[in-house]
């Protein structure tokens, strides 16, 4: 979290966390569509030529003003290839609030396995366990025909507990489900440290 | 300091990674950047956090140019950073110098919160810009650390029982479906 006082703005940074090809930069493409133009950023996107997340995906939201701030959302995404595993923590650092894209895919069990792991051995080496930090899990991709259940996707994640949203990004179902839903988490987190 | 004012540093001690600016901060800041740009006859200045945020600029930027900048910058230097750590080589106050024929840019951590992007004319020596960025850098690291006792967090309405309602509707109000 970050105050501009001079301008009254609150910055609070949510990071798209998730294996390769798993829909975080679907998410923020969502986005970037159907939120009022005149209260978002441009798109950036660092990409490889293979129209790969190189380094990371960036979109700033501002909320009309709340109270004394102007609240900005700055969302990011993380590379998704196991390559680029510095540059995934990189991004992840300081973030206020992670949105975790799970690929409902048989075949990607896995990698939403090691994803998830990896995510939870960065956040302890910035001294942020998991339970201080608000999470959201997608379960995206939810129309593939052979897509996993969400009972079997918490199961095999042991995500029991957390916000879960059921998405297919590509056509925009449980995208901004899931924002409001990482918003509000980050935004009671806010509060409850402040109130310490 | 009350002792209310004294459990709102407090707090704001405690939050994870965040940095608070408040204006007495930003003016020291611009007041550096322009002494730097007097010195130096520099092209740009920019200060923003390590999330990419800008805090100052020499010029306007319209907006997603600077949100663009702020963020290439911020990954510019966190890539360095990285790369020095897996080579055994990070330390603080890290400068990355990229050399043009019109233009150098300099990108310098200014403690570990903010970033200092600074572009000089060509013309200019490289090794007397090195030094005085270097020094700016260090004092804007140390100004942002600086205690604040104008800091009133509770006046922002960050402890309304309805904030998170708040937000939501907020967001419903930018979401066109």
């Amino acid at each position: 979290m970050h105050i501009n006082w001079q301008q009254k703005e609150l910055h609070l940074k949510v990071v798209y966390y998730g294996p390769a090809l798993s829909g975080k930069t679907t998410n923020l493409e969502q986005i970037y569509s159907r939120v009022d133009p005149s209260h978002r950023s441009e798109m950036v996107s660092l990409k490889t030529h293979e129209d790969r997340t190189l380094y990371f995906d960036y979109l700033q939201l501002e909320l009309g003003k709340i109270s004394g701030l102007t609240p900005k959302i700055l969302l990011y995404t993380v590379p998704g290839q196991a390559y680029y595993e510095a540059s995934r923590k990189l991004v992840l650092r300081g973030a206020d609030g992670v949105v975790f894209v799970a690929d409902s895919h048989p075949d990607r069990v896995n990698a939403n396995i090691e994803a998830w792991q990896m995510m939870h051995t960065h956040l302890s080496s910035f001294e942020t366990p998991m339970t201080g930090i608000p999470i959201v899990v997608q379960f995206n991709k939810q129309d593939l025909p052979d897509a996993l259940s969400e009972t079997v996707l918490k199961a095999l994640l042991h995500v029991h507990g957390l916000p879960i949203y059921p998405a297919v990004a590509t056509r925009g179902e449980g995208v901004f489900d899931t924002l409001k839903a990482i918003t509000k988490s980050v935004v009671a987190q806010v509060q409850r440290v402040m109130a310490r | 300091m009350t002792e209310q004012q004294n459990e709102v540093t407090e707090s704001r001690k405690k939050l994870r990674n965040g940095i608070t600016v408040v204006s007495l901060q930003e003016d020291a800041i611009k007041k550096l950047a322009v002494e730097l740009q007097e010195k130096l006859q520099t092209v740009f200045i920019m200060v923003v956090d390590t999330a990419g945020q800008a805090i100052y600029a020499s010029e306007p930027l319209i907006e997603s140019k600077s949100n663009a900048l702020g963020s290439l910058l911020a990954g510019d230097l966190s890539a360095s950073q990285e790369l020095a750590r897996v080579t055994g080589q990070y330390d603080l106050s890290q400068l990355i110098i990229r050399e043009g024929i019109e233009s150098t840019l300099f990108i310098s951590e200014a403690g570990k919160d903010l970033l200092l992007l600074t572009i000089v004319p060509g013309q200019v020596p490289i090794g007397w810009a090195r030094i005085l960025i270097k020094e700016t850098a260090r004092q804007i690291g140390e100004i942002i650390h600086t205690p604040v006792s104008e800091l009133d967090l509770l006046s922002l309405g960050l402890d309304d029982e309805k904030l998170t309602d708040i937000y939501e509707e907020s967001l419903n109000n930018i979401w066109n479906g």
